[in-house]
This record gives structure tokens, sequence and C-alpha cells, in this order.
């Protein structure tokens, strides 16, 4: 069996595949972030702060493992000016600058009362007036602390929030789409991905916070001391987005079996084939089945170490999920006759870690600006 | 302080024979500008191939088609080619003649052969199957662009515009039959135009010329005088992945030959011999 000279070649590397990840960190946080605010879960104020300063820092680096992924990057802007509305991608770019301007503002509004307290508490010494006249920058000239003011911020949040909630689902459910509406890749052709995405999304988003919120309130909090409430209930919500997750993960494979033979070759491929390893061992079983167990032991739910555990593994399974569809899928041949091959470029891989490391550059920043904690009373701890 | 600037050194009192004052030197460059302007703008609107373009109106640019593609009654040609898997006799030369037609750059084909093995032993065979991009009518690749950086002529032919791609690739994962890829060179996306530089003037593109047995025909559709319109609409033709719903422009007769009847031309072969 000979191949000739088709263009058979991985073009969405690990750059994409790392993308969706990224993305779906910010929909996960910001999710988690408006619990409080917007669907009223009392119990999940205390991180409502310090999501949206997750989900954010990594919102402003989301789009450049993208850029670096175009053969020409310099004409990027051109998906604003010539936008194509029938093209996922070209509708991106104005979801991208929606969504940040959304967050940020809905960030104002949030963090408004925690800035003006810093400002008027820390006036009088120099360089704390420095500090005093930048918060005072921060807030914008609102300065107002009654009771009305503080409501009015509340409803901003409120309404922001609601308006968030499709942005924040369209973002990991347009990156779905535009792989899913793809007809000509068997493995990415179906409606669930979507849906999949959007839940892998939300998994990954708390369990990130899971980690992040033990971190900063164990070692940077005033107490020193973790919202146990609080992060056995994310472990809880985490729980049942694992469960719906592999609810559609198996009625995917399930629907490809009635399907025909191209869908089936594409699960077969992913439940025998040279990413099975990747797919049923890390996706399927280290990413969802065992942290599904930890958190559904009430021994083990209850400590620290598994829930850390449980959204590690958790994180990891969402990764290779993304991995496995989006370079999965591109091995799988359209016209060839051979499964192709994909190593990761090491620049590519440097670019992945640089984004990283400048979302979580703008997360010190931001935790060390603004005043992120906040005690389960509700009311303000200024740091 | 005052500064005495002189033009003329130490003997600045001393006045040439015809001093150039400022309202003379403005006047002269004043009249040399004009000169020049309009002895260049006169150069070039003779040069110009604007002018030249606005001349003949078959230079008038032809549509271009991103989201509805026209239907076959409102195009005035309607190219399409006839693959006669029959006379195939899996020399190349097709592969080679693009390639050197349209100067593309290594590792990447815009029309190749597929070799087919088929059977089993003892029942074994080979067969040929010339590729290259179909200019579907529904083209999956003309939607998902998302700068409009490619799109469908309104004589059927599916191009890109070079200058507007940004390299995304989603036209590349977009197109059932592989006929897309990343241009080494220009960092675009790339693939057939049906030789557009060749059959605007009224020639046929590289690969059907070259064919040494005949096997691409290539035509207008909308001409039912021509070879290709008389032989689709008589013959038993197919085309590659119809279940795709993306209309191909290229038909193959005795399709089954190298697909093992069955039209899937992909995994399918892969895993049942």
């Amino acid at each position: 069996m000979s191949e000739v000279y088709g263009p058979h070649e991985v073009f969405w590397g690990i750059l994409i595949a790392t993308y969706p990840f990224f993305s779906g960190i910010v929909t996960g946080a910001y999710v988690t972030s408006i619990l409080a605010h917007v669907f009223g879960k009392e119990k999940y104020r205390p991180i409502a702060k310090l999501a949206l300063i997750v989900s954010t820092s990594f919102l402003l680096v989301v789009a450049i493992p993208l850029v670096a992924e175009l053969g020409q990057p310099s004409r990027a802007l051109e998906i604003f000016t010539r936008t194509h509305t029938t093209s996922p991608m070209g509708v991106f770019g104005w979801l991208l600058v929606s969504f940040i301007a959304l967050s940020l503002i809905q960030g104002w509004f949030m963090f408004r009362e925690g800035i003006v307290r810093k400002a008027e508490k820390d006036s009088g010494v120099y360089y704390k007036s420095i500090q005093s006249k930048f918060y005072r920058l921060l807030a914008l000239g609102n300065e107002d602390l009654s009771d009305d003011s503080l409501k009015r911020d509340a409803s901003a949040v409120k309404i922001l929030g609601a308006i968030g909630i499709p942005l924040a689902t369209l973002f990991p459910g347009y990156v779905g789409f535009l792989f899913g509406s793809v007809k000509a890749r068997s493995l990415w052709n179906t409606p669930l991905l979507p849906v999949m995405f959007v839940l892998s999304a939300l998994i990954s988003g708390i369990a990130l916070l899971i980690i992040v919120d033990t971190i900063m309130e164990k070692y940077f909090s005033a107490e020193r001391k973790v919202n146990r409430e609080l992060i056995y209930g994310l472990g809880g919500l985490l729980a049942w987005f694992i469960i719906l997750d592999l609810g559609f993960t198996g009625l995917e494979i399930a629907a490809r079996a009635y399907a025909g033979e191209e869908e089936w070759f594409a699960a077969s491929f992913l439940l025998t084939g040279e990413l099975s390893w990747s797919y049923l061992g890390v996706e399927i079983v280290l990413g969802l089945i065992i942290p599904l167990i930890l958190l559904a032991i009430p021994a083990v739910k209850r400590s620290m170490a598994g829930e850390i555990v449980a959204s590690l593994l958790a994180l990891i399974g969402v990764y290779a999920m993304r991995y496995n569809v989006i370079i999965g899928g591109q091995l799988i041949p359209r016209t060839g006759q051979t499964i192709l091959t994909y190593t990761p470029s090491l620049t590519h891989v440097g670019t992945l870690i640089g984004t990283a490391a400048l979302a979580l550059f703008f997360y010190m920043i931001g935790v060390w600006i603004l005043p992120w904690e906040q005690s389960a009373s509700g009311k303000e701890e200024v740091v | 302080m005052r500064f005495e600037v002189s033009l003329m050194g130490d003997e600045g009192n001393k006045a040439p024979a015809k001093a150039l004052s400022r309202r003379d030197f403005l006047r002269g460059a004043v009249a040399a500008a004009a000169v020049t302007a309009a002895t260049m703008g006169g150069v070039l609107t003779i040069t110009s191939p604007i002018r030249s373009a606005s001349a003949s109106p078959q230079e008038a640019p032809k549509k271009k088609y991103y989201d509805s593609f026209p239907k076959a009654e409102e195009m005035v040609n309607r190219w399409a080619m006839l693959i006669d898997l029959r006379r195939c006799i899996g020399c190349h030369t097709c592969a080679v003649a693009c390639k050197h037609e349209n100067n593309i750059p290594l590792d990447v084909f815009r029309a190749w052969v597929k070799v087919v093995e088929k059977g089993k032993y003892p029942n074994v065979k080979v067969a040929f199957l010339p590729r290259l991009c179909n200019h579907c009518d529904d083209p999956p690749c003309v939607t998902v662009c998302p700068v409009k950086a490619t799109y469908k002529r309104e004589d059927g032919a599916v191009l890109i515009d070079k200058d507007l791609c940004i390299g995304c690739a989603y036209c590349v994962q977009a197109c059932p039959y592989d006929a897309r890829y990343i241009s080494p060179e220009s960092y675009t996306a790339d693939k057939c135009t049906f030789c557009d530089h060749r059959i605007d003037q009224g020639l046929q593109p590289a690969c059907v010329d070259a064919c040494p047995v005949r096997a691409r025909i290539f035509g207008d559709l909308n001409d039912p005088t021509s070879e290709v319109a008389e032989l689709v609409g008589t013959m038993s033709v197919g085309v590659l992945k119809p279940e795709k719903g993306t209309e191909p422009m290229v038909y193959y007769v005795d399709l089954e030959n190298a697909t093992e009847g069955r039209i899937k031309e992909d995994v399918i072969v892969l895993r049942g011999v």
C-alpha cells in the first residue's frame, strides 16, 4: 500500500492543542467567580475575586499560542477588518475582545470596594500615600462606600456576570464548534464536541482554582488558614462535572459505534489504536475516573491532599482530552493510507511555557495589587 | 545676539554680478517642480497598466463568492474536469507538469497521483487515482476562512488571495480531500488553481496538457458543445466523497476501480485489505 505525495501533515500542533486548555481555564475560573454573585451560591463568595484574577490573567494571554501558529501573524488583525461571519475563527476575535472588556469592567466593580478601603487605610506615610494615590486612581474617582453605592456595585456585577455567562460559554464552545463542524475530520465531526469542550473547561477551571485557592489561603492570606468548606464545595462541583463529562464521552463513543465505518474507525483509533494509552489511560482513567473515585470517598474528599490530587489529575486529564481530540484527530488520514505521526517542536513548547509564565506574571501582579481576600462572612478583609 | 549669515563667505559685502533673490529662487523651484510633475504624470499615465486594463472590457475582475455560492445557471463559465481512470497509466507526468508550471515548493503538491494496491493475493491490482483540488460547488474551505482570503470565483474556480491569507490553516483542515497545504515559501494556504493564469487566457491547465494518454479532460460544463459537458453528461461518472456534500467539480470515470467499490477512499481501504 503506498500513498504518494498528498499533503499529509499535522498542521495544528501543540500550540493549537494547548490553546483550548488555557481558554477552558478562563471559562471555568470565570464561572466559578460568578457562582456567588450571579447564581446566589453564597458558599463560593470568598473565591469570587481570586477566580476572576485567575480567569483574566489567562484571558489576556490566551491569543498568544494562536497568533504564534499563524503562517502570517502580522496579518492577524485582518480577523477584525475582514471578519468572515460564517467562520467560527473569524467571530473569535470579537468574542475575545468583548470578553476581555467584560472581565475588566466586571473586575473593576467587584474590586472597587476593596480598592477604596485600601486607599483610605494607607494614606499618611509618604510611600504609603503614593500607594494610596495609586489605589484612588484605580477607583476612577468613585470612592463612595455607602450602602447604596455598594449595592450598585453588586447589581453591576450581577448584570455583567449574567452577560458574561453566554460569552464564557461561547469561549470553549466556539472552539468545540470550530472542530465539531469540520466534516473532513472524522474524529472531530460531532455536534457533541462543543458540549464536551465546555464541560472539560469547567472541570479544568474548578480544578485549577482548588489548587490556587489552597496555596493562596495557606501561604499568602492574612489568617494562613484554608477555607475548607469552600474547597469541599468546589470538590463536589468538580465531581458533578466529571460525571457529566464521563457521560458525554461515553455517549460519543457509543454513537460512533452505531454511526458507520468511518466514524467507528475514529472511535477504535482512540480505544485500541496508537493513542489509546493517552485516551484510555490519561484522559479517561487518570483524568476522570480516578478523580471521581477520590472525590466520592468521603474520607478522601474531606482531606486537602485528596482534593489537590484529584484536581491535579483532572487538569492533566483535560489537557490530554485537548491533545487527543486536536492532534489525534489529525493523525487519522483523510485520503491517505497511513496513520500520521507528530512530535511537538521545542519552539512551540517554549512558546507555551512562555505564555503560561506570562499568565502567571499577570496573576502575580493581580494578587499583589488587588485585594483578593474575602472572608467567608462576606465582609471585606483588607490586606 | 545677531547672526550674520552670508552665502558668499567673507566677500558678503561684494555682491556678485547676478544676485539670486529669494523670490526668484522660489519662483524657479516651483516652476521646476511643476514641470517635473507634469512630465512624470504624463509618462506614468501613458505607461500605466490601469489604462490598458480599462481599455478592454474582458479584463474586468471576476466576481468572488465567500458565502452563498452561485448556481450553475448563473455562471458564465463552469469549469470542471473529467479524469478517465481507464486511461491513466500512473506516469505522474501531470504531477511533474503542475510542479513545473506553478513553481511549487519542495514537499508539497497541488496535483498528485494516488497509487492504490487493491485486492488480496492472488486477486491483486494496482490502481491509479490522479488527485487535485476538486473546486467544489459548495466548498467547505471557503466557508471557514476567517478573513475571506479564499473564494469561489464566478467561473467556478476556488482560489486563494495570497496577500490576505493569514496562514491559520483552517481551510486546510476543512478540505475533505487533502487538497490544501500551507506553502513553506509564502506561509499561506495554497492549492491547485486550475491554472487560472492559463485558463483565463483560453489555455488548458498544465496537468491536462501534459497527460500523455489524455486521461484529463477540462472544459466548461455550461457549454453543451464542450467535450467535458458531453462526457460528464453521458458517461458513468463518480466523484470523491459525495456524502460530504461538497459537490466536487472533478469527475472520475471508472472510480470504483481505485476505491474498491466504496467511495470513501481513505481509511476503509486501509482496514479492508
